[in-house]
């Protein structure tokens, strides 16, 4: 049933500017990051197995039906995650479904800009020749802890304005003014600016990478195919065998963590950006190559480029004691390889800059689901739903910024929202297609317009494979993890503050979807009504 | 490595190679729905 009452529609300008688009909401830090350091921590080229199953098994088929549901919602009038549910499934409250989809972007904006911020920051000390700090680990370590306020909550916002909160106003205004500019004119014009942009600087980073040779003859061991072994060669025990290293459940718990959080699913961004597209728009192929673009920067340039330099100049253990750790890779041990390098300060800003840019399509596209729930839950103009969701956005940076201890806020919001609740969004979503919708209407409303048709063996991974295999890798994520944060909950009061936040976050948009809900209702009676009357 | 980076180039590359020769979209007809008609249910 279409809506009761027509708002003008937003809509993308090309095919190529939709897929950038979702391509950008998906790279990130965690590509550069944490995916080489994981790599590289859990058996280099043998973590590659379990990590190609995990995007065949759950990437991918999950990318597809959050591209088809969203294109069937904002078929149907709707571009927010609750409208699109009620339009899918005709069950009352379906819609809050939808909550999750917006409380998991807003949430994750208020601390992933704060990162942002970062990374312009040290873009900008080496543009300026500001962080030149010698080669010791230690120093670097000691100047991020200093900037980010690790030491005491507070210490950021107190004594005038400090750098890390100047840089995170700089960095919101831009999010803003950008989101403000719409769609097409906002979002897919910069992301088919900076995707190309941030892939271009990650060719030269790795030009250089590649060229390295063995820059110090003191260490002959520590040279390029040294350092490329280090981070792809499989890392089998004396001893032992490939089986034995896959038979480790860690390695595929680990694996399929990074797919999943990698390429974004069940964050609502997908859900929200597909919607913007018509009825017979290809969402097959376009949802391929986004994903396909994703793992791209994430193996192909996150791969060669952080661990295979650092291990050149530093050795093995630097990378093994921040591996898993994008902060600690980033921001301790990748600016003292700046300092060996010549014209190392001009690669520092290069790669800070390609971080800032993939963090920024990324945040962009986390503001958009609420500004479309605002807009057509409320019947508000851009500029209100703006207004409103930079208020809220910026309590919660606040809130992120002045519990800086520890990085406390950040870490649990991460864990329950960044996590906990993305991983709850893709099960649900995964088992509404296979289940709820029908694995036969889902993939017929998905073949639709489309250039390539999905594999036949998808019928029943989507239906079988996809809820078990999610299901399984999110039992043992929580075994090994939640009892940790429960217990960090009980015991610091920032972590229980962070949580209580989080929970007033949850109830107004809770609130607001229920009063979105009963305008729609509201508005289809009338419709009903008035076409009953003639 | 070799395999695991060239599967990923191969894939991203048949994906724009098919996505670049498509033909551009037709401009949109706007449907009434598309009008702002600030008609009130």
């Amino acid at each position: 049933m279409k809506r009761g009452y027509a708002r003008r529609r937003e809509g993308w300008g090309s095919r190529l500017g939709v897929i950038l688009a979702v391509a950008g909401s998906a790279v990130g830090l965690g590509n550069f990051l944490r995916f080489p350091g994981l790599a590289a921590e859990y058996g280099g080229g043998a973590f590659m197995i379990p990590y190609f199953v995990s995007i065949l098994l759950i990437g991918i088929p999950i990318c597809w039906c959050e591209w088809t549901i969203g294109r069937y919602g904002g078929v149907r009038g709707y571009n927010s995650a609750p409208g699109i549910f009620r339009a899918l499934v005709p069950v009352r409250g379906s819609g809050y479904i939808g909550v999750l989809a917006l409380i998991i972007p807003v949430v994750i904006y208020m601390y992933y800009v704060y990162v942002e911020a970062w990374c312009l920051a040290y873009a900008w000390f080496y543009l300026t020749g500001a962080l030149d700090l010698g080669r010791d680990p230690t120093q670097y370590a000691a100047f991020f802890e200093s900037f980010v306020g690790v030491h005491a909550d507070g210490v950021t916002t107190s004594g005038g304005l400090q750098p890390a909160v100047i840089f995170l106003i700089v960095v919101f205004a831009l999010n803003f003014a950008l989101i403000y500019r719409g769609l097409s004119a906002g979002i897919e014009r910069f992301c088919t600016i900076a995707m190309p942009a941030l892939i271009l600087i990650a060719f030269v980073v790795l030009a250089r990478v590649l060229t390295l040779g063995t820059p110090d003859p003191a260490f002959p061991e520590r040279n390029l195919l040294n350092g490329l072994g280090f981070m792809w060669n499989p890392k089998i025990p004396e001893g032992g065998t490939l089986l034995g290293v896959l038979a480790n459940p860690e390695i595929w718990l680990q694996a399929a963590g990074q797919v999943f959080f990698s390429l974004s699913v069940g964050f609502g961004v997908v859900l929200t950006y597909a919607s913007y597209l018509r009825e017979r728009d290809d969402i097959v192929l376009s949802g391929l190559t986004a994903s396909a673009t994703n793992e791209f920067c994430e193996v192909v340039l996150g791969g060669l480029i952080t661990v295979p330099a650092a291990f050149i100049f530093l050795g093995p253990d630097p990378i093994q004691q921040v591996a898993g750790s994008s902060i600690g890779l980033g921001f301790y041990t990748l600016p003292v390889i700046f300092e060996y390098l010549p014209v190392g300060a001009l690669f520092g800003f290069l790669w800070f800059l390609l971080l800032f840019l993939a963090a920024v399509t990324s945040s962009l596209s986390m503001l958009q689901p609420a500004i479309a729930f605002l807009e057509e839950g409320f019947d508000l103009g851009r500029r209100a739903a703006v207004t409103i969701l930079g208020l809220v956005t910026a309590t919660g940076s606040l809130f992120v910024v002045y519990f800086s201890k520890d990085l406390t806020a950040l870490d649990v919001l991460d864990f329950w929202v960044g996590q906990v609740l993305i991983f709850t969004l893709a099960t649900v979503t995964v088992i509404v297609f296979g289940w709820v919708v029908g694995i036969d209407r889902g993939l017929a409303e998905a073949h639709r317009g489309a250039e390539m048709r999905i594999p036949r063996v998808f019928r029943y991974v989507i239906k079988y494979v996809c809820p078990v295999y999610l299901l399984t890798i999110f039992a043992g994520f929580l075994y090994r993890n939640a009892p940790a944060y429960l217990a960090k909950i009980a015991e610091q009061p920032s972590a229980t503050a962070t949580v209580l936040f989080l929970a007033v976050v949850a109830i107004f948009f809770g609130l607001a979807v229920r009063e979105a809900m009963r305008r729609w209702d509201a508005a289809e009676a009338g419709t009903r009504s008035r076409r009953a009357h003639g | 490595m070799i395999v695991s980076c060239g599967t990923v180039t191969a894939l991203v590359a048949w994906c724009f190679w098919r996505v670049l020769r498509l033909p551009s979209p037709r401009p949109e007809l706007h449907a009434p729905l598309d009008i702002e008609t600030r008609e009130k249910p």
